[in-house]
């Protein structure tokens, strides 16, 4: 069945508003496009994070759907024993009929999913627990105030990678994790960005839906972090999309595909944006525009490149 | 804009005028500044600014001292203390001694006196003592160690590293270490409960390091941006087995910044992963830290052994039991492991090696026990009772003594600066001459297992528990001194 727009405005919320999240941050957007792109019953781990800490704390507790919260570097393994200890629950037949569709969905941000968090994923993945991983990726640890994280891009200012006189901010690119969790076979995985949210909807469903693992990373502009206004992360996740910063791709049962906004650039009936239109209004890449930084976009170009063209070629594409 | 005064700078001749400077269309009329100005330094004004607000003013510019708390307090970032001449930068710039090699001592300019954090006192107090390798991860409230870290370990030819997660935080400072340089990590509890293994082979490899633990509310996630000391029992018996285990327990920035240095002493004289533990009132408490020149302080190096490569066992010890290093690429021969090992470093599974080399571990540790123990006093030869406190709540049970005092009870005062090992000779000691002792700590109840322990046959004790993220009620600090006070003995 379609996700249609009018049915999601009748829909209950899973994530209620007032929480505290920072003003303009995508995430709590993120969880509920997820959310509300199935009807099953639900429940839900969260890595520790932004989304733990912000919308939990008594009385802005903010989740409607039974929640857990573990430490950092679990959030899949939790998610794992839940997940198993309900199938054994179904067996015994201790579970009621209509609760047996029941889904279970893990949330971590980047530091949890792609540092400390990586283990217990790819264990949880290669056991074939039938889950959902979702990262929002805030591309750094921006709970505990900005530290680079393995999925900052080159040249952002981190107050771990400061920007200064011996530093021009990050220098490594950011780990592939799409290709990382596409090595584990799983039967499905996509990157999202909130501003498409049919894109990133059909695909939560179809993730939620699929029997065995699925994983999904979902881009989650930083209001703090990335140095943004608040009303900026619906045009920074689009740059983000039209640069092929962070380029749409499903890959299911081992087969990639490029979506919305890439697959047209792809395609080549939309335009594909230099890098600058994603750096420009963001404050933790305002060093990169003065001269003596010029090159630093010109290999952050190089390493986005890099990536688009593997993705087109893994999609089927040829150069 | 604001009022100018000119300064010269110690030491130098380069003079440097200071002003504050009122950006007014950014204010929006809080009156933070003018409330929090110690010096009633600044007023509100009549005028308006373009949103509407009246902006601060000044009125007594001769008493303001540039103490820049207007410039902290403002959440709108429109006042603030500007320097004309001198920029932070070029007085930040190192002077470097020796330019060659990534782990030489450099010697920093860093020096004088300072308004500063804790968390940063301890991490110039490692670049003072000598650490030029930091493995991190990022946790409240333990992250400004790293963050100054980052920043100032690249003037000074140094490495830092942020891991990707505590596990391999810990097992790169051992690294490091092995490498040559004097290495630190800083965490909260839960980064260290995942440490903990590879302290434990820190412990048996005889790595020195330092291990800091800025403790906040636990068990778990806890109370990740308050207080706790829960964290006491885990510094000795985090990892598993037995092993001697060195710990201070600093509780202001001041004392943040010199610990750090012990603990780098200790770490390199005895060879072993030490622990600073500390609390997030500490951390982020924001005090008078004064730095001295870089010679003043006693800066212990690690000793190389002076024997031929082909003469030289690495964990061969003499009567002191603590094996000399050899330098990393003198082409000593090296065979580190976790497994019990022989004087050669090779694994050697049999009673009898693993009773000679752990039983070095532990009495490497109580052999040198009186030289490791730090402790302070006040009043204790003439107490009835004696208040036992460490970290921040040493600094609470103060106004408890004095209102005790005041009731006619004579109190003393026994500040435990090292907690491990722990000072069982002198509260043994202590306890013979006294009436009780009453130990406040911000937990259910650890380190007075270890005063009852010493303290038993002698004299009893009471304990002022605390959960963690607030501080002890005075009151009850009096209750229980009196209590004991009027015990029938």
């Amino acid at each position: 069945m379609a996700i249609l727009l009018k049915d999601l405005v009748n829909k209950n919320v899973p994530l209620n508003g007032g929480h505290r999240m920072c003003p303009g941050c995508p995430t709590p957007v993120i969880v509920k496009q997820i959310l509300m792109s199935t009807d099953h019953p639900k429940v839900a781990a969260n890595a520790t994070g932004c989304l733990e800490v912000a919308t939990t704390i008594y009385p802005y507790t903010a989740w409607n759907i039974p929640w857990i919260h573990n430490a950092f570097e679990n959030a899949a393994a939790t998610i794992a024993g839940i997940e198993s200890a309900f199938r054994a629950l179904i067996k015994r037949g201790e579970i009621a009929e209509d609760r047996k569709q029941t889904k279970f969905i893990a949330f971590g941000g980047d530091g949890g999913t792609y540092d400390i968090g990586l283990q217990s994923l790819s264990g949880a993945l290669e056991r074939g627990h039938n889950f959902l991983y979702v990262c929002y990726d805030n591309e750094g640890y921006m709970n505990t105030g900005i530290q680079r994280s393995s999925a900052t891009p080159i040249g952002a200012n981190t107050t771990t990678t400061p920007v200064g006189k011996v530093s021009y901010g990050k220098k490594e690119p950011r780990k592939d994790l799409i290709s990382i969790v596409a090595a584990h076979h799983i039967p499905y995985i996509a990157s999202a960005a909130p501003h498409n949210w049919m894109d990133t909807m059909n695909k939560a469903k179809k993730a939620i839906e699929v029997n065995g693992p699925a994983f999904m990373d979902v881009i989650s502009p930083c209001v703090p972090g990335w140095k943004i206004r608040t009303d900026e992360w619906k045009g920074i996740s689009e740059a983000a999309v039209k640069t092929c910063f962070w380029p749409l791709i499903e890959i299911e049962n081992g087969e990639w595909r490029l979506t919305g906004e890439s697959k047209k650039i792809a395609d080549g009936k939309m335009e594909k944006l230099p890098v600058e239109e994603f750096l420009k209004s963001q404050g933790r890449f305002k060093h990169l525009f003065k001269l003596e930084n010029k090159d630093v976009i010109k290999l952050i170009q190089d390493d986005v490149d890099k990536s688009w063209n593997y993705y087109k070629r893994m999609a089927g594409y040829n150069d | 804009m604001g009022i100018v005064e000119k300064t010269q700078k110690k030491g130098t001749s380069k003079k440097e005028t200071r002003e504050i400077v009122i950006k007014k269309e950014r204010c929006k009329g809080c009156n933070f500044c003018v409330e929090y100005c110690p010096r009633d330094v600044l007023e509100v004004s009549e005028e308006f600014n373009e949103k509407g607000y009246h902006p601060p003013k000044i009125v007594n510019s001769d008493q303001c001292l540039f103490c820049g708390l207007c410039e902290r307090i403002c959440p709108d970032f429109a006042i603030y203390i500007k320097n004309n001449e001198t920029e932070p930068e070029k007085e930040e710039k190192p002077i470097s001694e020796t330019t060659h090699g990534l782990f030489n001592i450099v010697k920093s300019k860093y020096e004088g006196e300072f308004f500063m954090q804790g968390d940063i006192a301890c991490a110039e107090g490692a670049i003072y003592a000598g650490c030029r390798f930091f493995g991190g991860y990022p946790i409240t409230p333990a992250t400004e160690i790293a963050e100054r870290m980052a920043k100032r370990l690249p003037f000074l030819d140094g490495v830092f590293i942020q891991f990707e997660d505590e596990i391999a935080s810990m097992a790169g400072i051992l690294g490091a270490s092995w490498a040559g340089a004097k290495s630190m990590t800083a965490t909260s509890g839960p980064g260290i409960s995942l440490m903990n293994e590879n302290i434990g082979l820190g412990m048996m490899t005889e790595t020195p390091c330092v291990v800091v633990n800025v403790q906040r509310g636990s068990p778990s996630t806890g109370l990740p941006t308050s207080w706790g000391q829960a964290d006491m029992m885990q510094a000795k018996w985090g990892s598993h087995g037995d092993y001697g285990s060195i710990t201070l327990c600093p509780k202001s920035p001041q004392e943040f910044f010199d610990l750090t240095i012990v603990a780098f002493n200790y770490s390199e004289k005895y060879r072993l992963p030490v622990f600073i533990l500390t609390d997030a009132i500490v951390g982020h408490m924001i005090e008078k830290v004064i730095i001295p020149p870089p010679d003043k302080l006693e800066i212990i190096n690690r000793k190389y052994t002076k024997k031929r490569p082909q003469d030289y066992l690495p964990y061969e010890a003499e009567s002191n039991l603590i094996p000399d290093f050899a330098k990393a690429g003198d082409g000593y021969h090296y065979y580190v492991t976790g497994l019990t090992h022989d004087e050669r470093g090779y694994p050697i599974m049999t009673e009898e090696v693993q009773k000679e080399n752990v039983t070095r571990l532990v009495e490497k540790i109580n052999t040198y026990s009186d030289d490791i123990i730090i402790l302070e006093e006040r009043d204790i030869d003439k107490a009835d009772i004696v208040v036992i406190a460490y970290g921040i709540t040493s600094r609470t049970v103060i106004p408890a003594i004095e209102k005790a005092k005041k009731k006619g009870i004579k109190v003393g005062y026994l500040r435990l600066i090292t907690i491990w090992p722990f000072p069982e000779k002198r509260i043994n000691e202590i306890a013979r001459n006294i009436k009780g002792f009453v130990v406040v700590e911000m937990n259910l109840g650890q380190i007075v297992l270890e005063v009852e322990r010493c303290a038993a046959p002698y004299t009893s004790t009471k304990l002022v528990p605390h959960a963690g993220g607030g501080i002890h009620n005075i009151d009850d600090i009096v209750k229980a001194i009196e209590e004991l006070a009027h015990e029938k003995k």
